[in-house]
């Protein structure tokens, strides 16, 4: 029961509510707004400025583009870790990556700024892009490729980027129904993670190149680990060292039931 | 360089301005004379981890960061919650920030390391809350084995007391009080965030918080208490102001800039939201995001780091207004700070208007004593019921017996408190806590009493009776309601910005 008194109008124990909005004709207001606009904005004469705008406050506003990274990581098809600095610096990327749709990935994560190239490697160094450079860790020639990217840097001054390119297990996607007795089964994604490590500045070639497989590896270890663990050193991939590539394929795709045998649904 | 923030003066060249209620977008023609007070523009982002690194390398006092962890101590990590910034930042600074501390911390050899949100009575952070602000790095790093945690008021196992105020026991989270060291990341956007008052609101007791932001406001004691109890080094970044993309540009767009792209923007969303409003809110704002360029990243004793972030968001916000207002205008963004829908809930607009704009010009403000408040907002009654059910009961069984805060917070208060059904959700259902709505209310009392006049356009008529305030149709009906006792020629200030601004009354 009620101890203040209403006014009659507006009297929460008999006025109904306002009507909702879904019920109004939503073509009703246009032509009001478009004629609003159009005389607010003077159509088809020079638009007004107001006289008491200070003259801090004239010119237009500079247009900032949102970075490229954060609308690939919103749109969900691969999360980036570790990347910093979108600026248009120069620098000497090194990559761990696996297939050609890894690459693919890395591509669109990398920020448009950095103009990479992979191609015309000195040349494109001195006029200020950036240079992409693309390995496997656990191949013989991977200690090559970090050495001569490392060189690269140390040679025309530029920070040494390791970075690599993980394709984790199958994951449900965001929108897929969970699991039911009889329904669809969830649609499966693949979890990809691109992760950046922080740049090496190192003079020294062979010493960048060293600390370029060390990040390398640590990010690899992620995978079985996490971030925290490995920051403390309490893990290492075993990806890092040196393995034929069908034995890492054959790691990743083992199944996780013992006797590699999956388990029957109890459901049908 | 960024174009910084300014108050216009409406003349016969002004075009009509856009006004927010919620999710909605209207333009209205203001008076001539009308003041109108406009944020600065959106600046350059900063190098947030150059930025970071500075600030934990060089602290405002103290050695630092890395000389202070040692093997074997326990560090607890505790960050400010999802309401700041509002909307949401899209790549938010408080995960590099949290990194940095991290890495010191492995570098240093501290194994144990636990991280809390300084959530306090608001809701409790989600695992999506908890990957927005932190990054999945440090999720899965710590989510798993409960070393990611979301501070819980009413937990009397994880609170310890560290004091008393006026005879209530000052409480704070245990694991935070028994730490060597507590490192507490926030972000400041908004003159009032940061300091011990948001370590006492994020971190304490539901008693301690009521102390602080309850009818009481004995924050200053209480931060006395905190600072002789727990040892805290403050990271706190600036964030400059928002920067908004996609088909909501035109929000922070100065109207007599707007292209043509602005204004069938403008018509497209006015039409979207007038045919399907619900569905069309929820695409506009559901997931909303925005870039936040980082000002400076301070580190050091949390007193020092609340002034530096003070006077460097001052020397980025402030805007200067000629004299006090007879009529302070102001619309609602959505999402605004304590709601997700600033549509469903009446309180969080009401909020924003009444404690928020109204205290952008700290101690003088905008508006004259005896003058009058128009707010933009439909003060609708869709209540989370996830979030928001204690509010709801709040609006729908307390203000209709009265609306009197003292009478409130001795009656009622006590009640909702203790309700079991609203603790459980507060606890386990991420909902904000049942004092929460009544901390909002006393929030607004300031403007209430100096403002005989509130009215609300486009407001639900019931529920702003039930609130003690008018309901107007248009914004000349709710002049005219004005003009009886300010007369038909009254000086009006309109709050136009998009973004945070701070304003100085001349």
């Amino acid at each position: 029961m009620s101890t203040r008194e209403f006014a009659s109008w507006a009297d929460p124990s008999a006025t109904p509510r306002a009507r909702s909005a879904r019920l109004s004709n939503p073509l009703a207001g246009f032509l009001r707004d478009v004629r609003q606009v159009a005389t607010g904005w003077r159509w088809g004469r020079r638009p007004a400025v107001p006289l008491s705008l200070p003259a801090s406050a004239r010119g237009r506003a500079v247009e900032r583009r949102t970075p490229r990274r954060a609308l690939a990581a919103v749109a969900g098809r691969f999360r980036v870790t570790g990347l910093e600095s979108g600026g248009s610096d120069s620098r000497v990327v090194l990559a761990h990556v696996e297939s050609p749709a890894d690459l693919a990935v890395l591509m669109d994560a990398l920020p448009a700024a950095w103009r990479i190239v992979t191609a015309r490697v000195p040349r494109a160094l001195a006029s200020g892009r950036s240079v992409l450079f693309v390995t496997d860790i656990a191949t013989p020639d991977s200690a090559e490729v970090a050495a001569e990217a490392a060189t690269l840097a140390a040679r025309f001054q530029r920070e040494l980027l390791p970075v690599v390119v993980r394709r984790l297990r199958p994951a449900p996607a965001d929108d897929a129904p969970g699991p039911t007795a009889r329904g669809p089964r969830p649609r499966l994604v693949d979890d990809v993670h691109v992760r950046f490590a922080d740049p090496i500045r190192d003079g020294h070639a062979a010493g960048a190149a060293r600390t370029a497989r060390t990040a390398i590896s640590r990010l690899l270890a992620e995978d079985d680990a996490t971030w925290w663990d490995v920051l403390r050193g309490q893990a290492a991939s075993p990806l890092a060292e040196p393995m034929a590539p069908w034995r890492r394929v054959w790691n990743r795709t083992a199944p996780s039931m013992a006797g590699g045998r999956q388990r029957k649904p109890i459901w049908r | 360089m960024s174009r910084p923030g300014f108050a216009l003066e409406v003349d016969e060249r002004t075009p009509p301005l856009l006004v927010r209620s919620g999710s909605a977008v209207r333009l209205e023609r203001f008076s001539l004379g009308t003041q109108v007070v406009y944020a600065p523009d959106s600046e350059a982002w900063g190098d947030a981890p150059a930025l970071a690194a500075g600030a934990l390398a060089a602290p405002l006092s103290g050695p630092p960061l890395a000389d202070r962890l040692r093997p074997g101590m326990r560090l607890t990590v505790t960050f400010s919650d999802v309401t700041v910034p509002t909307p949401w930042a899209r790549d938010d600074v408080r995960r590099v920030l949290v990194e940095r501390v991290l890495q010191a911390a492995a570098t240093a050899g501290v194994d144990d390391v636990v991280l809390i949100a300084a959530n306090g009575l608001r809701r409790r952070l989600t695992a999506r809350d908890q990957q927005a602000l932190l990054g999945e790095r440090v999720c899965r790093s710590f989510a798993g084995d409960d070393r990611l945690q979301s501070h819980d008021a009413e937990d009397a196992a994880a609170l310890t007391a560290v004091g008393d105020v006026d005879g209530v026991t000052v409480s704070l989270n245990r694991r935070v009080v028994e730490s060597d060291l507590v490192v507490h990341v926030g972000v400041v956007s908004e003159r009032d965030h940061g300091g011990w008052g948001e370590i006492a609101t994020g971190l304490g007791s539901a008693d301690t918080i009521d102390l602080v932001a309850g009818l009481r406001q004995r924050g200053g004691a209480v931060a006395e208490v905190l600072a002789g109890a727990v040892d805290v080094v403050a990271v706190t970044a600036v964030l400059g102001q928002p920067s908004s993309s996609g088909a909501l540009r035109f929000l922070a767009a100065r109207e007599w800039e707007w292209g043509i792209k602005e204004q069938v923007a403008y018509l497209g969303v006015r039409r979207a939201l007038a045919a399907a409003p619900v569905e069309t809110s929820r695409a506009l704002y559901g997931s909303r995001t925005e870039t936040y360029p980082v000002l400076a990243v301070v580190s050091g004793p949390v007193d020092k780091v609340q002034a530096a972030a003070r006077r460097t968001l001052a020397d980025a916000q402030t805007v200067t207004v000629k004299g006090q207002a007879d009529i302070l205008v102001s619309g609602v963004p959505n999402p605004v700070s304590q709601a997700p829908d600033a549509d469903g809930t009446p309180l969080a607009p009401a909020w924003h208007v009444l404690s928020h704009v109204y205290g952008m010009s700290g101690s003088t403000p905008m508006v004259r004593e005896g003058g009058a408040v128009i707010g933009f907002s439909k003060l609708g009654e869709r209540f989370s019921s996830r979030h928001h059910s204690a509010a709801a009961d709040f609006v729908a069984e307390v203000l209709p017996q009265t609306t009197d805060p003292a009478q409130i917070a001795e009656v009622y208060q006590p009640r909702f408190a203790a309700d079991p059904w609203y603790l459980e959700l507060y606890r386990h259902r991420n909902a904000f806590h049942p004092l929460h709505p009544f901390h909002l209310w006393y929030a607004m009392q300031p403007a209430i009493r100096a403002c005989p006049d509130i009215v609300w356009v486009g407001a639900d008529r019931r529920t702003a009776e039930v609130m003690g305030f008018r309901a107007a149709t248009t914004y000349a009906d709710a002049l005219e309601i004005c003009s009886t006792r300010l007369g038909r020629r009254p000086k009006v200030t309109y709050v136009r910005a998009a973004g945070q601004v701070q304003v100085q009354v001349s």
